[in-house]
């Protein structure tokens, strides 16, 4: 413990060093903007940095280059919540709820929780990081393909609950996401399936496109069908900010968001997306009254952003204590932190101690800096909704198209995505939820692979999933959440009838 | 007493109208999981320790015709929520969005953005929105101006240039 | 309100037909002029785009960065070098990009095994490895095999006398099927006559990992990859596939030493789309040559556990032909090609 309170001081002494500081405010700054412009993601603006911060401290370098990251985490959800565009997968929870709110007017309320959600578990996952991050990293390797087929299989199961009103159109889209997650190679042999022989879709439907076209080009198509419209958010707006009441209602929101998000993040492979939608599942199976949930909870904000950021600080565990990346921005971290020289790997922070603790530190400046950049933002960003949605949404449109050309620098991802927007349509006139589409769309392939992988190492026999401790956990915590209504109503009926 | 009748056989014919909609939904789904079962059979079923690629695919195109059938039986009996009232009418307005991305995504490697960018805007400020051109062309020159000086400038986010790389812009 | 929507949807109509008409033409003529204009002495006179396969931070990455970094500290190179990557389809996007950009000298691209492999597998008609122009070999990277630190396997004999027990008893993590570990790892079972269970893991970053947690026996990696886990004491390596034994380690055992005659090293290098005109070529090879010879530039290579190995172009395309060769005999015996 006096190791790391020294530590710990040593590092706000770095954080606070005026440099150190405007570093972090600029990372902070971009990635919350580049969180909310849907299709460029924190990976890329990561990579348009590095070469500017190679002639600084490596320090000073990371500690924006952190800030990015987090920054994008939060700033993704401005977008959720304010258009229905999710600005990155880990946002997409979020636009389920934070939406709803901002069309009852409440969009300062949805916006100022997801900023003190995120700030309450990043800070909380920096204490953890801070503290259980050696132990942390070793257990987390343990996680082998059959615990990550248990916990992604577990994500699938949690998608049934987002059906909405009609159970049978939520399956319909949850295994439409499945398919089109089967296109590209196919994670066993590297064979093409259903690419039609062209290598743009070796890697498969990307993500982001399907995300922007089904939620944001179709939200706009449905929104200028009544071309009396004129305002986005018609009715007052009311509070700026979160009431105590929503404070108080996502105390729950806030512990499972920070907990479930670092655990999940600390996985390495698994990220701030999984996080969320777990996050959101759990706090929707957990809650007293589900059917709010979809319609405007402020739960299902608070839950799914704080698990996200949460997510970012995991996710620095196996970075720093094993040199192991556990995402593409924590790769690019790792690859930014070999070329100032540094060596990551177990050794590194007792070989660089000032290094670590002086991003850790900032990781905590970070946190605040962004709380406080955000909760007036929240304001400010909410009244935009009461600009002419007609210039609005050619606007939107444009993001999207941007967003998609970026991708890959062509065309092709531009028509991709103005085909799912014509799909995202149709489903909404037809009342088919988008979620669980682009949920089972990121979870698909992941499962996959995870189970050919787990097969291939138990010799083709399926007691590996039983036999492994982690991983039978995990699917006994699958079952329960699963079948627990069920029971549930047995135990009572079973107690009626005993009782009359 | 005639209006009334009239409002509740305006009201079946929409209800109708619904469930058709949603029996043609479902035969499309049941369509594609027909293709999508057709195209995995082909890929090999199992591997020597675990699934094959194909087994994904045929086990997901088998669930994706059975639920489309199920939804296609199911939509007989309940007219499920959704849009209430559905007129044909309301696709035109986002018909003609979408062909204007169409026609934008088409030329857009040729014109460069700034040029594709403004026509769209443009455009559908004037036809759609019913904006008086001057106006119009104001926006539409501050909205591509302001995101090529985002993207291409701030944020190094290569655009398309089109034939006009010579030119100065 | 129906009139509006006709005219505008006439207006964009009658606008793309006209202008995909014209433009298609103007394209033609600017394409014949830019390559009338080829530069002469005075290259490079616009700005260079250093093409990555991969997304930032993976080997390939760093390797362009470094050297784009490099080039432009030492200011010997005149223009700014972007690096743009490109990743998808195992290299395929950028490799296509790069091949059709025939003979444009504003082009470049790292090279490494990855390149012949995709060419052969997924090139097809679009490009091979004949669609490049071979600028400089810049450093050739090991391979060596590694386990956990507390392993039961102490050495290669343990390893294959395990594997020896039972077809599949051993298991291999690493890449997709036809990458380098998996390769390297074809290559010993060819040598010694076993099967090891080979555990595919989509990117690379995903198999110490694996290997740490104890879900596979061993993996084949580059020495760059497991430096601080094996510093750290978590990871041990047991052997390397090269003719002598690697400075930094000069602990570790070769695979020949052990008996097990497979060598292997990943190269590292820069190409350029092929025909590009010669000055432009004999430039890179020059300056390409001169940074390697900087402080910096060695730097990298030992913070990356690379071997240098400067190769001038022609030796560089000799070498990449041998390349192609062999990776497309072992990969067809791998069942990677028909």
């Amino acid at each position: 413990m006096p190791d790391v309170l020294t530590g710990l001081l040593n590092g706000f002494g770095i954080a606070v060093q005026p440099m150190n500081l405007l570093m972090a405010l600029l990372g902070c700054f971009f990635g919350t903007l580049v969180g909310a412009l849907p299709g460029i993601g924190p990976s890329a603006t990561i990579a348009i940095l590095l070469p500017v911060t190679f002639g600084m401290d490596p320090t000073s370098a990371i500690i924006m280059l952190a800030g990015i990251y987090y920054g994008a985490t939060y700033g993704g959800s401005i977008t959720s919540i304010l258009m229905n565009i999710p600005g990155d997968p880990s946002a997409v929870m979020s636009t389920l709820d934070g939406y709803k709110l901002a069309q009852q007017g409440r969009a300062g309320a949805a916006l100022g929780m997801a900023a003190i959600s995120s700030f309450i578990a990043g800070t909380f996952s920096v204490v953890a990081l801070m503290l259980i991050a050696p132990p942390m990293a070793d257990f987390a390797v343990r996680f082998g393909p059959p615990e990550y087929f248990g916990i992604i299989f577990l994500g699938l199961t949690l998608i049934v609950y987002l059906g909405g009103r009609s159970v049978i159109k939520g399956l319909v889209s949850g295994v439409m996401g499945l398919v089109i997650g089967t296109v590209g190679v196919d994670p066993m042999q590297g064979f093409g399936r259903y690419d039609f022989g062209s290598v743009r879709l070796a890697d498969g439907v990307p993500f982001i496109v399907v995300a922007m076209g089904l939620f944001a080009i179709a939200e706009v198509l449905v929104n200028i069908e009544n071309p009396l419209k004129t305002e986005f958010i018609s009715g007052k707006l009311s509070g700026l900010l979160p009431t105590r009441k929503d404070l108080a209602d996502s105390r729950g929101a806030f512990l499972r968001g920070s907990l479930i998000g670092f655990f999940v993040g600390v996985l390495p492979g698994a990220g701030a997306t999984i996080a969320s939608f777990l996050a959101y599942g759990i706090e929707k199976r957990v809650s007293k009254s589900p059917e709010r949930f979809g319609n405007g909870a402020i739960e299902g904000v608070a839950a799914p952003e704080g698990a996200n950021n949460a997510a970012t600080g995991g996710a620095m565990v196996p970075l720093f204590a094993l040199g192991i990346p556990g995402s593409s921005s924590t790769a690019i971290l790792l690859g930014g932190m070999i070329m100032y020289g540094m060596r990551p790997g177990p050794l590194l922070i007792s070989q660089n101690p000032d290094f670590f603790w002086g991003v850790v530190a900032s990781m905590y400046i970070g946190n605040v800096m962004l709380l406080v950049m955000n909760l007036p933002l929240a304001g400010v960003f909410a009244r935009l909704t009461r600009a002419p949605y007609s210039v609005l949404y050619p606007m939107i449109l444009l993001f999207v198209l941007i967003g998609a050309f970026s991708l890959n620098n062509s065309v092709f991802e531009v028509w991709l995505v103005l085909l799912f927007g014509v799909v995202g349509y149709a489903m909404r006139k037809l009342d088919y939820p988008l979620a669980p589409l682009v949920l089972a769309l990121v979870l698909g392939p992941m499962a996959e692979k995870a189970l050919s992988q787990s097969l291939t190492m138990s010799h083709g026999s399926m007691a590996i999933f039983v036999s492994r401790p982690i991983s039978a956990v995990i699917l006994v915590l699958t079952f329960v959440m699963l079948f627990s209504p069920l029971f549930k109503k047995m135990w009572a009926s079973r107690r009626a009838s005993a009782g009359a | 007493m005639v209006g009334l009748r009239l409002i509740i056989s305006v009201l079946r014919m929409a209800g109708d109208k619904l469930a058709k909609a949603e029996k043609i939904a479902a035969l499309t789904v049941s369509l594609f999981a027909l293709c999508y079962l057709l195209g995995g059979s082909k890929l090999q079923f199992l591997e020597e320790f675990g699934p094959g690629p194909g087994f994904f695919p045929v086990l997901l195109g088998i669930t994706l015709l059975a639920l489309s059938v199920a939804h296609f039986l199911s939509a007989e009996k309940s007219v499920s929520g959704g849009s209430g009232d559905f007129h044909p009418r309301q696709l035109l307005r986002p018909a003609a969005v979408m062909v204007a991305l169409c026609l934008s995504a088409f030329v857009l490697e040729f014109l460069g953005f700034l040029i594709t960018v403004f026509l769209l805007v443009f455009l559908v400020l004037v036809f759609l929105e019913r904006y008086r051109a001057p106006v119009s062309a104001l926006l539409a020159i501050c909205i591509s101006g302001g995101f090529y000086l985002l993207f291409e400038t701030w944020l190094k986010v290569p655009l398309p240039q089109g034939f006009l790389i010579n030119m100065p812009f | 309100m129906k009139k509006g929507i006709g005219l505008f949807m006439a207006c964009m109509l009658a606008f793309s037909v006209m202008v995909t008409g014209g433009c298609q033409s103007k394209g033609a003529q600017e394409s014949a002029g830019a390559k009338d204009k080829a530069p002469a002495s005075k290259y490079p006179e616009k700005p260079i785009e250093l093409v990555v396969h991969t997304k930032p931070g993976a080997g390939a990455d760093i390797l362009a960065r470094t050297v784009s970094d490099i080039l432009s500290k030492e200011k010997m190179v005149a223009q700014p070098i972007t690096v743009a990557n490109k990743s998808g389809g195992s290299g395929a996007v950028a490799f296509s990009y790069v091949a059709e950009k025939k003979s444009d000298p504003y082009v470049l691209l790292a090279a490494q095994p990855t390149l012949v492999t995709t060419s052969l597998k997924s090139g097809g008609s679009n490009f091979s490895i004949k669609s490049f122009a071979p600028l400089a070999g810049l450093a050739a990277d090991e391979s060596v095999v590694v386990v956990k630190a507390d392993s039961k396997y102490k050495n290669m004999e343990d390893l294959i006398s395990a594997a020896k027990k039972a077809p599949k008893a051993v298991s291999q993590g690493g890449g997709a099927i036809g990458a380098s570990d998996s390769i390297v790892g074809h290559l010993i079972q060819k040598a010694t006559g076993v099967t090891f269970n080979y555990v595919s893991f989509g990117t690379g970053g995903e198999v110490p990992p694996a290997l740490l947690g104890g879900n596979v026996d061993f993996i084949v990696a580059n020495p760059a990859e497991v430096k601080g886990l094996v510093e750290g004491k978590k990871l041990r390596i047991i052997g390397v596939a090269a003719d002598k034994r690697m400075e930094g380690a000069p602990d570790v055992p070769t695979l020949k030493e052990q008996g097990i005659n497979v060598v292997y090293q990943s190269f590292r290098g820069i190409v350029a789309p092929a025909g590009i005109p010669a000055d432009a070529a004999a430039y890179w090879e020059g300056v390409l040559e001169k940074m390697t010879k900087t402080e910096a530039w060695k730097k990298y290579l030992k913070d990356n556990s690379l071997t240098p190995s400067f190769m001038k172009s022609a030796d560089f395309g000799k070498y990449l032909e041998e390349q192609a060769k062999i990776y497309e005999a072992v990969m067809k015996e791998m069942g990677q090609l028909k």
